[in-house]
């Protein structure tokens, strides 16, 4: 019945009364079609909710997109690589969605796109403590604080030549 | 029938004289920008060792009072006080000079400049201080530990060091506490060949004190002018050998 020779893992299941194999493939995929239907309600107004896939096919990001996001960043700060496709200003662009109000949801908000899985399976990440978690609107330049200076540095800022 | 072949030969002359017009005035708009980045880079390409930005500061066109450069600087980079002037993030900054003796007046920007042997890298217990291939000097926040040697060690002051939980950042210029920061000649910018926000913003106003582009390259702006005007290193006994050149000081 088996085609596989004895020293395979597999083996023993050809003798066991239920086939554990189809429970775990059943198991699997009903996790993942539920996973779907999570990123779905998730990701429903971003514009990633529309594409195909990522950047790369779907199954590979889910297990990989943290090591082609380190990858990326090492590129980018140190050489000045920029290409977009594993850049995670454009995973934001991409990936963030809008409220009723048509504005754009941080994508570490509850229930947002990175938000949602992570906290499901708890991981703690650090990116968006520096990291934009919208997309950056033109308009929004206006609502950035306006700034005063900082009049103690100009006052210990002795060391000119030109004195 | 004839006149109505002719009237469509004429309406095609016509069309593709404006489609040439347009034309000629959309490569003229970008080549403008582009003249003191000559060298053009893309976006696959890593930063090239053979150029090195430079910038060229006239400061007897930087008009006292003017903030035109900071405050381009503080829109590009999302900076904001929190009313902590002994703390709060600046990357380029205002000085108004005054000689004791003789009551001559300067006033310049001053920020990182992008030294050739920079005092901060030298310091930087983790590598996070670096300079990149075209000279840019940079803090590579992924690996800053937030110890401040660097602050210590700048002669210029020019690194800030972030206290406060930060949101909202610009896509493009990454922030958060516990990491230090400074001046990078605008890095996004000038990757998509593009001037830095307060060159571009200095030349807008019309001051134009701020020249940007190669040092090495003989032919751009900043060469020119570095190479036709009395030029001023600030702190030039330190031999840093400093991409800011200060010119009437």
């Amino acid at each position: 019945m088996c085609a596989l020779p004895d020293t395979s893992i597999w083996a023993w299941e050809s003798r066991a009364l239920i086939n554990v194999r189809y429970i775990l493939i059943l198991t699997v995929s009903l996790v993942l079609s539920g996973m779907g239907v999570v990123y779905a309600q998730l990701a429903g107004s971003s514009k990633a909710a529309g594409l195909e896939q990522c950047v790369e096919p779907t199954a590979f990001m889910r297990k990989n997109h943290m090591e082609v996001l380190l990858h990326q960043r090492d590129k980018t700060t140190r050489e000045g690589i920029r290409t977009p496709d594993h850049s995670l200003v454009e995973c934001v662009s991409c990936h963030a969605g809008r409220d009723d109000d048509g504005n754009f949801v941080a994508v570490n908000a509850k229930d947002q796109f990175c938000a949602g899985c992570h906290e499901k399976v708890a991981v703690n990440i650090d990116c968006f403590q520096c990291h934009a978690t919208r997309p950056d609107v033109e308009a929004r330049g206006a609502e950035y604080p306006t700034f005063a200076g900082s009049p103690w540095r100009v006052e210990n800022m002795y060391c000119l030549s030109a004195n | 029938m004839s006149d109505n072949q002719d009237k469509g030969r004429e309406d095609r002359r016509t069309f593709f004289a404006q489609v040439s017009a347009g034309a000629a005035l959309l490569a003229l708009a970008p080549g403008f920008r582009l003249i003191d980045l000559a060298v053009g880079k893309n976006d696959d390409e890593p930063a090239s060792p053979d150029v090195r930005w430079g910038m060229f500061v006239d400061t007897t066109r930087c008009a006292e009072g003017c903030t035109d450069c900071v405050d381009a600087c503080n829109t590009e980079h999302g900076l904001h006080g929190f009313d902590r002037p002994q703390t709060d993030a600046q990357w380029i900054r205002k000085l108004d000079l005054e000689d004791d003796q003789t009551g001559q007046t300067w006033s310049l920007p001053m920020m990182c400049q992008h030294c050739e042997s920079p005092p901060c890298v030298d310091v930087c217990p983790t590598g996070a201080s670096f300079v990149r291939d075209d000279g840019i000097v940079l803090v590579d926040k992924h690996t800053c530990i937030g110890c401040r040697y660097c602050m210590m060690a700048c002669p210029y002051k020019a690194r800030s060091f972030i206290h406060e939980d930060l949101t909202d950042q610009r896509p493009h210029s990454p922030r958060g506490k516990g990491t230090v920061e400074s001046c990078n000649f605008c890095v996004h910018r000038v990757d998509g060949n593009r001037l830095p926000a307060c060159v571009e913003a200095c030349s807008d106003a019309g001051h134009k004190a701020l020249v940007f582009g190669d040092l090495n390259d003989a032919e751009s702006t900043v060469s020119k002018r570095l190479s036709t005007m009395q030029t001023t290193q600030v702190r030039d006994d330190l031999g840093l050998n400093t991409a800011v050149r200060y010119h009437g000081v």
